[in-house]
C-alpha cells in the first residue's frame, strides 16, 4: 500500500509455475484504451473519446532455461498456448495478501530466442485470451500466496466498498505433496460471515492454474480459503474485481 | 427484481428457514453450511440473511420461496 515496488520483488506465474527465477526484464503491463479521434471542425483543439482498453504483457524475458517442464524455455516455448498468468508485485517483500496483481486468462504470443550480453533468452508477450472468458479488469490483489499445510482462512482484504460488476480469480497450484483441498475465494459485507464466491477445480493434487469467475456483487471484503482435506499444496491466488 | 424488494419490505422471523445457494461460513461459531444446507436466521442473523436475499446473484433462497 505504498510507493515500494521492486522489479526484485515481482513475481511472474504462467500457468502452475513460478518463472520469476528465470525472468531477467519486462517491457509493459497495459491497460490504457484506445484514442478515438473526435476532433470536429469547430473545435479549438484536438480531441478524443477513451475506445476499448488494451490489456497486455509485452516484453517479458526470461533467461532459456530448460529445465523440464518448470523452465522457462519449457513453459514459454510454445507461443499460442492459453494459460493463466499473474504478475504479483510485493512490497520491498514477497508478495503478500493485499499486494497489486495483474491477472489475465492469457494467450501466450511471440516468443522468440535471441542472445543477451551472450546469454539465451526469449521475450514472451500475453494477451487477453478469447478462448477463456475476457474480463473486463485485469488489476487485482494477491490473496494468498504460500505453502498451506492445514485449511485456512486467508487474511481479508478489505475494498472499502461493494462492486457491482463480477470479477475474476487466478488459482496458481504450483507445487503439491499428495495435496487435497478445496480451494475457494469468499466474500463479505461485514468481515465476519462468509460466502463462497468462486470455486475453483483444482484441488492441490497436482501443478496446475486456473481462472475463475463470478457475477454481480462482490462483497466488500475478499478472502481465500482452502479446506484441507490432506497432503500440502503451494498456491498463489490473484483476485480482480471487473 | 420484485421479488428481492419484497424480502427488503418483509419482516424476518426466527420460524424463517433458507436453502444455501452456495457454500457460507460463519467464523463465530465455526460451522460451514454447504450449498443446499438449510439454515435459519438464528444461524446468523436478520442483517447478514437480508443481504445475503438482496445480493445479486443471491447466495440464499427461502425455503418455501
Amino acid at each position: 500500500m505504498a510507493k515500494d515496488k521492486l522489479l526484485r520483488f515481482l513475481r511472474v506465474l504462467v500457468g502452475g509455475y513460478d518463472l520469476s527465477g528465470d525472468a531477467r526484464e519486462i517491457g509493459t503491463i497495459g491497460g490504457a484504451p484506445t484514442q478515438v479521434p473526435m476532433t470536429g471542425w469547430s473545435n479549438a483543439v484536438q480531441n478524443f473519446l477513451a475506445g476499448r482498453r488494451e490489456y497486455g504483457v509485452t516484453g517479458f524475458q526470461a533467461f532459456l532455461n530448460d529445465t523440464a517442464s518448470s523452465g522457462a524455455h519449457s513453459v514459454l516455448k510454445a507461443p499460442a498456448s492459453s494459460n493463466q498468468v499473474s504478475f504479483m508485485l510485493g512490497s520491498m517483500a514477497e508478495p503478500t495478501v493485499g499486494d497489486p496483481a495483474y491477472v489475465m486468462p492469457a494467450m501466450e504470443f511471440s516468443a522468440p530466442t535471441t542472445f543477451n550480453e551472450q546469454a539465451a533468452v526469449l521475450t514472451a508477450d500475453f494477451m487477453p485470451d478469447a478462448s477463456q472468458t475476457v474480463p473486463a479488469e485485469m488489476w487485482g490483489i494477491v490473496l494468498q500466496n504460500g505453502l498451506l499445510s492445514a485449511t485456512t482462512n486467508g487474511t481479508s482484504v478489505n475494498n472499502g466498498a461493494s462492486s457491482a460488476n463480477g470479477g475474476h480469480a487466478n488459482l496458481h497450484v504450483t507445487a503439491t505433496a499428495s495435496g487435497n483441498f478445496a480451494n475457494k475465494v469468499q466474500d463479505s459485507a461485514n468481515d465476519a460471515d462468509w460466502a463462497d464466491l468462486i470455486t475453483f477445480s483444482a484441488d492441490g493434487s497436482a501443478v496446475t492454474s486456473e481462472n475463475g469467475t463470478v457475477s454481480g456483487t462482490v462483497d466488500q471484503y475478499t478472502r481465500f480459503q482452502a479446506t484441507r482435506t490432506g497432503g500440502t499444496e503451494t498456491v498463489a491466488c490473484t483476485f480482480v474485481r471487473n | 427484481m420484485a421479488k428481492t424488494k419484497l424480502t427488503k419490505l418483509t419482516k424476518l422471523t426466527k420460524a424463517d428457514k433458507f436453502i444455501a445457494l452456495t457454500g457460507l461460513d460463519n467464523d463465530k461459531t465455526g460451522r460451514r453450511y454447504e450449498a443446499g444446507d438449510e439454515i435459519t436466521v438464528e444461524d446468523f442473523s436478520e442483517d447478514v440473511i437480508l443481504h445475503w436475499l438482496e445480493k445479486q446473484p443471491p447466495v440464499l433462497r427461502p425455503k418455501d420461496g
